[in-house]
């Protein structure tokens, strides 16, 4: 008897813990899909296939860090994907035809992604829009920019300077270093600061952090500027492994964005999750596209399976009652 | 005469067509629990909330320590020193305890959150109260109703107020845990001479620890009693005239 409660309560304990560190169900999913690897197709494992996989991550996982900090503070960002394609295409138009160097034009697209961001936050704050219905406009808004300024003609960008960039260092690409960089600064930001603790805040509860005198409508702005560089930046990096600017670019990329955060196991209402846990989620949908391609799975099956996780990780996190406010 | 620590004067407020208060005035002196009853709607919770800086009043002045404060915010009042438990908590369910407890005045060094100082102060607060929560790292989703009560109380404790706003603090506590709760305050308000206002639907409660009641009713104050000569169905009586 005495032994049987102490197991219930030791398991009631991990539960308690399981439930309560934001990265383990998803670090759970990653695990299972890194040893149905293993099983299924052994070629994942290769070395060129790893740092072929990790280039390909780093798009989407470093638009879904700014993601990630929108939806933790409660609000979604749609327009990702368009602000991708702006900032491949102005990159490759400043660096092309503007001789600028790639750290200007870097600079100059993570500028104005954060504009579009401050943009989106503004409509939300201030106008007290839902952040759905502002950046499904900002989404299609920014696309039509895109092909406007571009005429919507391809741009390939021969500055060699831009297209190192698309090497790799160490066994791992240039890009994906870029995205280790702006994860630890951001996940530095997002749980040792106090702007990065209001975030989380301001999606747990936000009428409590505004009734304690915290302006929530800043935290909010915040998270949607972040978001568009983070996009931006996304979109450069884009641009290199392209090499060149394309002005369909990242189309439908923000579904695919907001995907890694949700399997990641940050939940659409906000205040539960991390970065890392955003980052775990971006492998997870990576993996799986790698893992079809490699098992031969067509394009068209592909989309299937991927709709099919999302759903999966969906249902796991309403178990852990993560959606219940 | 005991000195005044806080001053309400010809308070109105409307929310659209509703008019939630209609020319409150009240006064709050130093060392003195001052209780606020009234049905459902009357009007308590949107008092206190302007006086803590939530709401700005239509029109109306209020007085801390006899100087006039206009709060553009929370973060004003709380820095003057009114503290408020909210009638709903307003607690992050996703922050742990600590967390929640230094929400809005977080200790910093440099850049960085200081957490390890923020327990060790929390924890020996916690000393001081015998207050029963299991872990100040817990996430708050994971406590009762009443742990997380008492987290809302310890907020306001933490930063020694000069005038405690309650708002139903003991609603979700046992009687045990009410009593223990309310003793503290009213030693804290006794020891430190300042200023608290109770709102609670518990009559005798509040006949027990209150040093004066102020009925309202529609958005008025319509009658002073003191406690020790009134009973819960004479202010029941007041309440529903
Ligand atoms: N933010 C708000 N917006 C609109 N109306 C409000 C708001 N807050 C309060 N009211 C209205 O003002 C009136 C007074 O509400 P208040 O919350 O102050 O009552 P109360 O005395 O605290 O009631 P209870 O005992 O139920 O807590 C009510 O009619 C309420 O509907
Ligand atoms: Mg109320």
């Amino acid at each position: 008897m005495a032994r049987n409660t102490f197991y219930s309560r030791l398991l009631t304990t991990i539960k308690e813990k399981y439930a309560s560190i934001d990265e383990l169900k998803s670090l759970t999913g990653f695990i299972g899909i890194l040893i149905l690897a293993a099983v299924v197709t052994p070629q994942f494992y290769l070395p060129q296939n790893i740092t072929m996989l990790l280039g390909q991550v780093s798009v989407i996982a470093i638009a879904a860090l700014g993601e990630a900090f929108v939806i933790l503070s409660g609000s979604i960002d749609l327009s990702v994907g368009s602000i991708i394609g702006l900032a491949n295409v102005v990159a490759a138009i400043l660096i092309a035809q503007y001789n600028f160097s790639p750290y200007m034009a870097l600079f100059s697209v993570m500028t104005i992604g954060g504009i579009i961001g401050l943009t989106n936050g503004i409509f939300v704050t201030k106008l007290r829009i839902p952040s759905f219905v502002v950046t499904l406009g900002t989404l299609t808004v920014v696309r039509g920019i895109a092909y406007i300024i571009s005429g919507g003609l391809n741009i390939p960008v021969y500055n060699e300077e831009f297209l190192r960039l698309n090497e790799v260092l160490y066994g791992v690409p240039i890009i994906f270093w870029i995205y280790l960089i702006a994860l630890v600064i951001l996940t530095l930001f997002f749980e040792k600061t106090r702007l990065g603790l209001y975030v989380r805040a301001t999606g747990s509860n936000e009428l409590a952090v505004r009734n304690l005198g915290v302006d929530n409508s800043g935290v909010k702005n915040l998270a949607f500027v972040f978001s568009g560089v983070c996009s931006a930046i996304a979109g450069y990096v884009l641009g290199v492994r392209l090499g060149a600017g394309y002005p369909h670019s990242g189309l439908g990329y923000e579904l695919d964005v907001i995907a890694a955060v949700v399997v990641g196991g940050v939940a659409l209402t906000g205040g539960t999750g991390s970065l890392i846990a955003t980052a775990i989620g971006a492998f997870i949908m990576t993996s799986i596209l790698n893992i079809m391609v490699l098992a031969g799975i067509g394009g068209f099956m592909q989309y299937v399976v991927r709709g099919i996780i999302l759903l999966v990780a969906a249902l796991a996190m309403r178990r852990a009652g993560v959606f219940v406010k | 005469m005991v000195e005044e620590i806080l001053r309400v004067e010809g308070i109105s407020k409307s929310f659209g067509a509703i008019k939630a208060l209609s020319d409150v005035s009240l006064i709050l002196h130093k060392g003195e629990l001052l209780a606020i009853i009234g049905d459902n709607g009357a009007g308590k919770s949107t008092l206190l909330k302007i006086i803590a800086g939530v709401y700005s009043p239509d029109s109306g002045k209020i007085f801390l320590e006899k100087k006039e404060v206009k709060f553009k915010s929370p973060m004003d009042a709380r820095k003057a020193g009114i503290e408020m438990v909210f009638q709903d908590f307003m607690l992050c369910p996703d922050l742990n305890v600590t967390q929640n407890v230094f929400l809005g005045r977080e200790i910093v060094s440099g850049e960085f959150l200081n957490y390890k100082l923020m327990k060790k102060i929390l924890k020996e607060k916690l000393k001081d109260l015998k207050f029963d929560i299991p872990s100040i790292e817990k996430k708050v989703r994971f406590l009762s109703g009443g742990q997380q009560q008492m987290v809302a109380i310890l907020r306001t404790l933490m930063f020694d107020p000069k005038v405690l706003l309650l708002d139903e603090p003991t609603a979700n506590l046992s009687a045990g845990a009410s009593e223990q709760v309310m003793n503290f305050v009213k030693q804290l308000i006794k020891t430190k001479m300042i200023g608290g206002i109770y709102v609670a639907h518990d009559l005798n409660a509040i006949i027990r620890y209150s040093d004066r009641i102020l009925v309202m009713r529609s958005g008025r104050i319509i009658a002073e009693k003191m406690p020790e000569e009134t009973n819960p169905v004479e202010l029941v009586r007041l309440m529903r005239l």
